[in-house]
């Protein structure tokens, strides 16, 4: 009996100093296996000229409605959602959709699925580890489950797709990741925290122009969560994303302020002042010829086709403000409209 | 007994339980760990942003454009000195400006680019800014970082506070010959010019693109987010900020030497010792055996390329050689330039041999007229043995021992023609650039009953991870037994027609035996640069599906095409050994000569371009090989007569 007992301690030492090992993968894995069976296989249009026909959802409700991306791939009456316990769905509903998140809304008649729940989603910050669970290049079919990938979140920013630097449509804050969720099939897919909270959707296959490299990021759950509330409940209306940004009625120009620009001859002309009206806004603002405008209220103006646009942007009433170089040196000056010239009246 | 057994799984599910949320707080620990190194160094990470400048290669519409996004740089020192990645300022911008923490925005003067490890310095003036001291992140040696260890790369590349992280290891220690940490974060354009930092905070290094294979401004850039990306370690960073705050362009050190043949594992025998470099004024000669430099041991050519990588112009090395019996140290120092190497030549194209054909001499395919070859008697058919005595046994062993001679030499050439065995003298002259007015017929086997790949037209084409398309054009005579030529055709402006390219070259590829590769660019108006890898990567993959004959790749192109091939080949010597331009609206600066890398030029262009002539001038002063055609006044192609004369061209590609 003794020996027993001694054994039985040994063996449990002994599996102790195994566990650890052990344990340490049960964290990921265990989140693994919670997780998986939220995440399914979206198969629709496409599957020719590199545009591939697959792409991945995240269920978020036990009775079917699917979170994915509005893309090409839905573009077909037999949209196909693949369970992760394999079974098929050949006709899910597109519920709703919009064009500047890039969102879509699926539906397929089930009951009792494990699913998300948007209400318990978290925040994430730089650095915070974070685990994509998504079906990149479909490597995944029937019931193996999906493909899960580890990284940190690089930054949270803004896409700033007003700036014509990021080709969508979507210019809210995104989760850029340090971890390659760009990849075919992907999009619309789940970003978790360690701990399988639902962060985000992985987003759609895009390029940053400012630096010609392609952006691994997603879309946090608070810039969406109303919308698809609204799309589930039928009472979204989407927003074109054709309409141009609304501009002021009366914006600034650089005639209004008296400021005469070089000949806009190159590609990116150079914004040099070529000359400045007297008794005009920029007379009195101190703007003197051969001055090179870096930017309009802080932000850079490559050209003087950029400056034209971003004047046309500022509501006349307001002041703009204006840094310069001149002479080596970095100057900031305040335009300001003193009254509306009696010319644009 | 069931007491204990229950006892024993309690106890092991207690202790699972413990560990599992002990695991997660680890993983909580070392986020934590994470978020304060990146805290810590973060003051010093700034943004920059640079306005004008962007180099242009064409007029008006056709040109090739470099990123404008924001980029990274690091504070190396209070005073207002910021260290970034070269590969921001290539297009030498007009304006820069620093963002500065807390918002401030500085103009900034670029001072220094270290053009060996793809460094740039810049000067804040922070007097007339009334700025204090900035905020300067500690620092680790290279000694100490070790390989498995944590990596934190930064940049400050988008809007908001907080710099990006990307999470990785150090891979490995001084890559890219002696130069670099690799690391396997996310390195790109997002964060060139930011630190690579370690979990306690401390900066490991500067981020740069970096490639072992090309030399270029961008080189490397290729390779961003790939699991390799590499970071000059902080101590050579500090070590020549010294000489870059002198204001000096910092170069490799080069000696002047070139060992034998390709193989990096080979003994580092010298084999060229160039005139007037700094091996020659030290009295190294040929046959010396680089035994250690810097008292570092050199058993192989790689070592000697280790030891001198993080070397510039400028410095002292001191190596120790062995000559015959004797051993004895010479002590030199560094150049940043050679003169142009000039490549010798017989005159005399190589038959091209199977791979495991007998190596017993070098049997020659083609004489061209007029060359020292043919004024020496030789013949084709004649099979080289031996240059002044050292055996050529094959192509490689003839272009070594040729290499290793002058232009203006004399040289003894013996042969055998028949089974006679003979010598004749000859003197080598430059690599002509004459091509012959004709050829012998090309000697393609019959087709007969041998299984071959696709042959003929294919297009609509394409690569995977590419979305260029591409189309390809096989003779329909294709027989494995040849070694066909390769032509990349870049296309002009709105010019990708790949029926139409085929229909016009078709005579001419099948005549003469060259498998025509037609990429397409992305946007039907410009090429850009990065396409060149996409063309790379055509090379590769043709070549491995048909039998090429490597002498024979040659990249052609029309209008702005035109300056996209002449790029490519520059880019990339070892694979591309002639370039052909009609009509290019803008060419870049040829790049220097090299001893184991041959390129010869063609370029047809309206009269009076002047631009042009004075590239042709450059080309010829880095002893390329030019032949130059003049179109006249009319904005034309090629008509057929000049079309036979490029494709004889191309076939005399191989010439030695």
């Amino acid at each position: 009996m003794i020996a027993l007992a001694t054994r039985a301690a040994l063996a449990v030492v002994l599996l102790a100093t195994l566990v650890p090992n052990v344990a340490l993968g049960q964290a990921n894995q265990s989140v693994f296996e919670r997780v998986r069976g939220r995440v399914v296989k979206i198969y629709g249009a496409g599957g020719f000229r590199g545009l591939e026909a697959y792409q991945t959802g995240t269920l978020i409700s036990p009775d079917g409605y699917i979170l994915t991306v509005w893309s090409y791939v839905l573009d077909t009456n037999f949209i196909i959602v693949t369970l992760d316990d394999g079974r098929r769905f050949e006709q899910a509903t597109l519920v709703g959709f919009d064009p500047q998140l890039e969102l879509a809304v699926l539906k397929i008649d089930a009951d009792n699925l494990p699913a998300f729940n948007l209400e318990d989603a978290v925040e994430a910050e730089a650095g915070t580890r974070v685990l994509a669970f998504s079906n990149l290049y479909g490597v995944a079919t029937g019931n193996e489950p999906v493909s899960m990938m580890r990284g940190v979140v690089a930054v949270k920013t803004r896409l700033e797709a007003r700036r014509g630097v990021f080709e969508t449509p979507y210019n809210g804050e995104v989760y850029v990741l340090d971890a390659v969720t760009n990849n075919p099939g992907a999009a619309g897919g789940v970003l978790t925290d360690r701990q399988g909270r639902i962060l985000g959707m992985l987003g759609k296959e895009l390029r940053n122009s400012l630096n010609n490299t392609w952006l691994n990021y997603a879309i946090p759950v608070s810039q969406f969560k109303k919308t698809v509330e609204d799309i589930i409940a039928g009472i979204h209306r989407p927003s074109d994303t054709n309409i141009p940004e609304v501009l002021p009625e009366f914006a600034h120009n650089v005639r209004g302020f008296g400021l005469m620009m070089v000949p806009d001859v190159l590609e990116r002309t150079p914004p040099f002042v070529d000359g400045v009206q007297r008794k005009s806004a920029a007379e009195r603002a101190g703007l003197r010829p051969n001055d090179l405008i870096l930017f309009v209220n802080g932000r850079v103006i490559h050209s003087i086709r950029t400056l034209h646009t971003e004047l046309g942007r500022i509501d006349r009433a307001e002041p703009v403000l204006l840094s310069i170089w001149r002479d080596q040196r970095l100057v900031e000056v305040e335009l300001s409209l003193e009254e509306i010239p009696e010319s644009d009246q | 007994m069931r007491r204990i057994t229950v006892l024993c799984s309690l106890l092991l599910v207690s202790l699972v339980a413990s560990l599992r949320a002990q695991d997660d707080a680890l993983v909580a620990l070392e986020e934590a760990a994470i978020q304060d190194a990146v805290d810590s160094v973060a003051p010093s990470v700034v943004q920059i942003e640079t306005i004008g400048g962007v180099e242009r290669l064409g007029e008006g519409g056709a040109e090739l454009l470099v990123g404008t996004g924001p980029t990274t740089g690091l504070i190396i020192s209070e005073d207002g000195w910021i260290i970034s990645s070269a590969f921001n300022f290539a297009q030498k911008p007009a304006s820069i400006l620093i963002r500065l923490p807390g918002g401030k925005r500085a103009p900034a003067e670029l001072v220094s680019v270290d053009k060996n490890c793809m460094l740039a310095l810049l000067k804040i003036d922070l007097e007339t800014l009334e700025l204090g001291p900035l905020p300067v992140a500690a620092v680790t040696p290279q000694a100490d970082v070790r390989v498995g260890q944590w990596s934190i790369a930064l940049g400050r590349t988008f809007s908001g506070t907080a710099p990006n992280v990307s999470l990785g290891i150090v891979s490995a220690k001084n890559r890219i010959f002696g130069r670099a940490i690799q690391t396997d974060a996310k390195v790109s354009p997002s964060n060139y010019g930011g630190p690579l930092i370690d979990i306690r905070g401390r900066v490991m290094g500067v981020l740069v693109p970096l490639s072992a294979q090309a030399d270029s401004e961008i080189g490397g850039v290729e390779w961003y987010d790939s699991g390799i990306g590499f970071a000059i370690p902080i101590d050579q960073v500090l070590r020549i900020l010294p000489r870059m705050k002198e204001g000096e362009e910092l170069q490799r050190g080069i000696m002047g030497v070139a060992f034998e043949g390709e193989d990096l594992v080979a003994e580092p025998v010298v084999s060229v010792v160039r005139a007037n470099s700094p091996a020659f004024n030290a009295g190294i000669e040929v046959g010396d055996k680089i035994v250690s430099l810097n008292d570092r041991p050199t058993p192989r050519i790689v070592d000697v390329r280790i030891a001198l990588g993080p070397i510039y112009a400028g410095e002292e090395i001191a190596v120790v050689l062995r000559r015959g019996e004797d051993e004895r140290t010479v002590n030199l120092k560094l150049i940043g330039e050679l003169e142009p190497y000039q490549h010798p030549s017989l005159g005399i194209i190589p038959k091209l041999l199977a791979a495991d054909a007998e190596k017993t001499g070098v049997p020659i395919a083609i004489v061209l007229p007029e060359s020292p070859a043919a004024e020496a008697g030789l013949e084709a058919g004649d099979v080289l043995t031996k240059v002044n005595g050292t055996d050529t046994p094959d192509e490689a062993a003839l272009v070594s021992a040729v290499n290793a001679q002058k232009v203006g030499q004399e040289v003894t050439i013996s042969y055998r023609r028949g089974d006679e065995e003979r010598e004749a003298k000859a003197t080598l002259a430059a690599v002509s650039n004459t091509v012959p007015e004709e050829l012998p017929p090309t000697d393609i086997p019959a087709p007969g009953e041998i299984e071959r790949p696709l042959v003929g037209k294919q297009t609509a084409q394409q690569l995977a991870e590419f979305e260029n398309n591409y189309s390809l054009y096989v003779p329909e005579n294709y027989h494995p037994g040849y070694a066909y030529g390769l032509a990349v055709y870049f296309h002009d402006r709105k010019g990708y027609d790949p029926e139409k390219i085929i229909e016009r070259l078709k005579p001419q590829l099948d005549e003469r035996g060259i498998i025509l590769i037609i990429p397409e660019s992305r946007n039907e108006d410009r090429w850009v640069r990065q396409e060149t890898e996409f063309a790379g990567k055509l090379i590769d993959v043709i070549s491995e599906r048909y039998r090429i004959d490597p002498r024979r790749v040659a990249t052609l192109g029309d209008g702005i095409g035109g300056s996209m091939a002449l790029l490519m080949a520059f880019d990339r010597k070892a694979v591309v050994r002639g370039a052909a331009a009609v009509a290019p609206p803008g060419v870049v600066p040829p790049n220097d000569n090299e001893p184991s890398q041959r390129l010869m030029l063609y370029l047809a262009a309206q009269a009076g371009s002047e631009r042009l002539i004075e590239w042709v001038g450059q080309a010829e002063t880095n002893h390329y090989p030019v032949t130059a055609r003049d179109l006249g006044e009319e904005d034309r192609k090629l008509n057929d007569e000049e079309l036979k004369e490029l494709f004889r061209w191309m076939a005399t590609l191989g010439r030695t």
